[in-house]
């Protein structure tokens, strides 16, 4: 290994070299012993050290990000610099715990749950998870290849807004409430992130109102940004089920009402989703959101007729104005 | 925050680095290697779901590491070993010496919950006995994560009463019959060999081989009725993991419309079902090029984001859109209560 020794194998030495140390390396150890920092460093040269020293206070940072539980220890005399700070892993927190065994019907239900990820950084997390599942070599039963669920609506907002979630700091982008022409820019630390009825809600703490907000991420129009050197500590609470607890209940108290012609393609899919016509012909529909029932209705034409609210119908009457005026002209 | 507000941040999110990504692989790939030594190039590769060279470059970039001696040079105790010849001439991993733990990993925080997150929405897709306890093993990948995992949750895709015999009939293995309404609006019934049941977002969707098209259709569930499992057995013994994810196959080009629909860049994942041909941006719009199978399809996808997604040829897919958007603003404009 006389060449210029890659990145790759300086993290993959450093991780071993710190499982492998029982009381921990110093920074001036890592420098002068672990594979890809000892080939590059000149002890002598200060401009070395320097970039070595970067080089590793970034390691760190992707060893971290990769779930492995970097340990410090001070020595008794601490003083303010890192100096004499000692860096360990302890193989117990690195490994899976010994009573966490699968089954083959197991792996293979969980490899189903990976692969419903499509796109971004989860479908990354997803198949970093599904290469250890595949490391304790056990065959899944293969009973589940007859399904493929797919997560959809992931798209560059929702991967920005995990991100920033996972770093706890705080998000700012530009969003288009319903009713408004131009988006505003906002700026909220997020909370959680959840998929409800095929769509995803942002719930943050908005810093601008200093309350909780809930977000449509479809009516975010930028790609959120991270506010640099802003950090927002949150509890230890389960946000995501409050959050999908909270638009349930709000869907249960608002029901519209429609009414659909007899075997159109509305009465087959209102009625397979919400549950067959009552007694005067009414479907009904709970709702959390009438613009997002505007937007699912629209499709289906003159065989839909609103009942109530009267504001449901306005809104898909607006959103047919829209269509019919971006589509005239040519006839 | 208030000195921030209304400046743009300067800090552009960056995706990981890519090394983190190798490495992360090498520390799930060597405890297999460990456990399965010795154990051909190509076999651990197709476990793993990779090229037999990035499986080789695995095994040469482990050829040169190892910890730290005591001298600060690899002794020979101190490094990864494999047995040179085999692995050179019959491309067979046989480790003989190893350092580090030789057990698996624990998960992230945020894989644990990428898997979680799975779990709980395709929790109704398996109903049947053999399921094991989805509550156990989400606890026992609590257990196995470094961090607790994150806010992000998908609830379950609760599984609609006329999937539940496609279900029944694909783990089965036996053919179904429906009537099925197209998407010009006329009910047909279909015999069909179905193969896999897709679930995206709350819509699900059969991928089945119609015997009467003779071909291979994707089906709406909430489309169906009738749905009955017959008594015979499959017949198309198509691989579901072979089906690509892509749900509507473009159409033979002399029975689909061709149609170019210009829309905003953020619309564009609006097309990840069509099959589309996106062009490139201008001044933030895209033009993408898509073939329908009827004009119906077209609606569909106009009204996904009205306004967003505009129609620009053929002409007369232009004119059928704009004349049906006259008659819906005119139909939805009034009180159902008041009409004759």
């Amino acid at each position: 290994m006389a060449e210029e020794p890659s990145k790759v194998i300086r993290q993959f030495s450093l991780i071993h070299a710190m499982l492998a140390s029982r009381f921990g390396l110093t920074v001036d150890e890592i420098l002068n012993t672990v594979d890809g920092y000892r080939d590059t460093f000149d002890p002598y040269s200060e401009k070395s050290l320097a970039a070595v020293t970067k080089s590793f206070e970034r390691d760190k940072k992707d060893v971290r990000d990769l779930g492995i539980v970097i340990q410090t220890r001070s020595p008794a005399d601490a003083s303010n610099d890192n100096h004499g700070v000692r860096y360990l892993i302890d193989p117990a927190t690195y490994v899976l715990p010994a009573d966490v065994e699968f089954s083959r019907g197991e792996i293979a239900l969980l490899q189903v749950a990976a692969r419903a990820w499509q796109q971004g950084s989860m479908n990354k997390e997803a198949l970093r998870a599904l290469n250890k599942l595949r490391s304790l070599g056990i065959e899944p039963d293969s009973s589940l290849t007859g399904v493929r669920p797919r997560i959809s609506g992931w798209n560059g907002a929702v991967d920005g807004f995990s991100e920033i979630l996972s770093e706890a700091a705080v998000a700012e982008f530009d969003y288009l409430k319903p009713g408004d022409i131009t988006p505003a820019t906002r700026h909220a630390a997020p909370l959680a992130l959840i998929d409800w009825n095929g769509l995803w809600y942002l719930l943050a703490w908005d810093l601008d109102r200093n309350a909780e907000r809930t977000f449509l991420i479809s009516r975010v129009t930028t790609v959120p940004r991270m506010v640099p050197g802003l950090r927002h500590e949150r509890s230890t609470e389960d946000f995501a089920s409050r959050l999908t607890a909270e638009l349930e209940e709000l869907a249960a108290e608002n029901i519209a009402r429609v009414r659909a012609v007899a075997d159109s393609d509305a009465d087959f899919r209102l009625t397979a989703k919400y549950g067959a016509a009552d007694a005067h012909g009414e479907i009904c529909i709970p709702t959390a959101d009438l613009d997002l029932l505007a937007d699912e209705l629209v499709e289906f034409g003159w065989d839909v007729e609103i009942i109530a609210p009267e504001h449901l119908r306005t809104l898909i009457h607006k959103r047919f104005d829209v269509l019919r005026v971006t589509h005239e002209g040519t006839s | 925050m208030n000195e921030s507000t209304g400046r743009s941040p300067r800090r552009q999110l960056n995706p990981r680095p890519q090394a983190t990504d190798v490495v992360a692989r090498m520390l799930a790939v060597v405890p297999f290697l460990i456990d399965n030594s010795p154990i051909t190039v190509s076999e651990a590769a197709s476990t793993f779901g990779i090229t037999e060279n990035d499986m080789r470059n695995i095994v040469r970039t482990l050829f040169v590491t190892g910890i730290p001696g005591d001298s600060g040079k690899g002794l020979h105790g101190d490094l990864f070993d494999f047995d040179f010849d085999t692995f050179e001439d019959d491309d067979i991993i046989e480790m003989t010496n190893h350092v580090g733990p030789a057990e698996t990993p624990r998960f992230s925080g945020r894989e644990a919950a990428a898997l979680i997150a799975g779990l709980q929405y395709m929790s109704d897709v398996v109903r049947d006995e053999e399921k094991p306890s989805l509550e156990g093993l989400i606890s026992k990948i609590r257990r196995g994560a470094t961090g607790s995992p994150e806010n992000i949750s998908v609830p379950r895709a609760p599984i609609p009463d006329r999937a539940e015999p496609v279900a029944g009939a694909i783990s089965h293995d036996l053919q179904l019959e429906f009537d099925y309404l197209n998407a010009e609006g006329s009910l047909e019934t279909r015999s069909v060999c179905p193969i896999r049941l897709d679930v995206v977002g709350n819509t699900w969707y059969l991928r089945a081989y119609c015997h009467v098209r003779q071909n291979m259709r994707t089906f709406r569930t909430d489309r169906m009725r009738n749905v009955v499992v017959s008594s015979e057995h499959r017949d198309h013994p198509v691989d579901p993991a072979s089906l690509p994810d892509t749900l509507f196959d473009a159409p033979a080009t002399d029975s689909g419309i061709v149609v170019t629909v210009e829309l905003s860049e953020s619309a564009v994942s609006l097309l990840s079902d069509y099959n589309a041909i996106i062009g490139k941006s201008t001044r933030g719009a895209v033009r993408a090029e898509l073939t329908v199978a009827h004009l119906g399809n077209l609606r569909r996808l106009v009204a996904l984001a009205p306004g967003a997604i505009r129609v620009v040829s053929p002409d007369y897919a232009v004119t059928e859109i704009g004349q049906w958007a006259d008659r819906g603003a005119a139909w939805h404009k009034i009180d159902p209560l008041t009409r004759a």
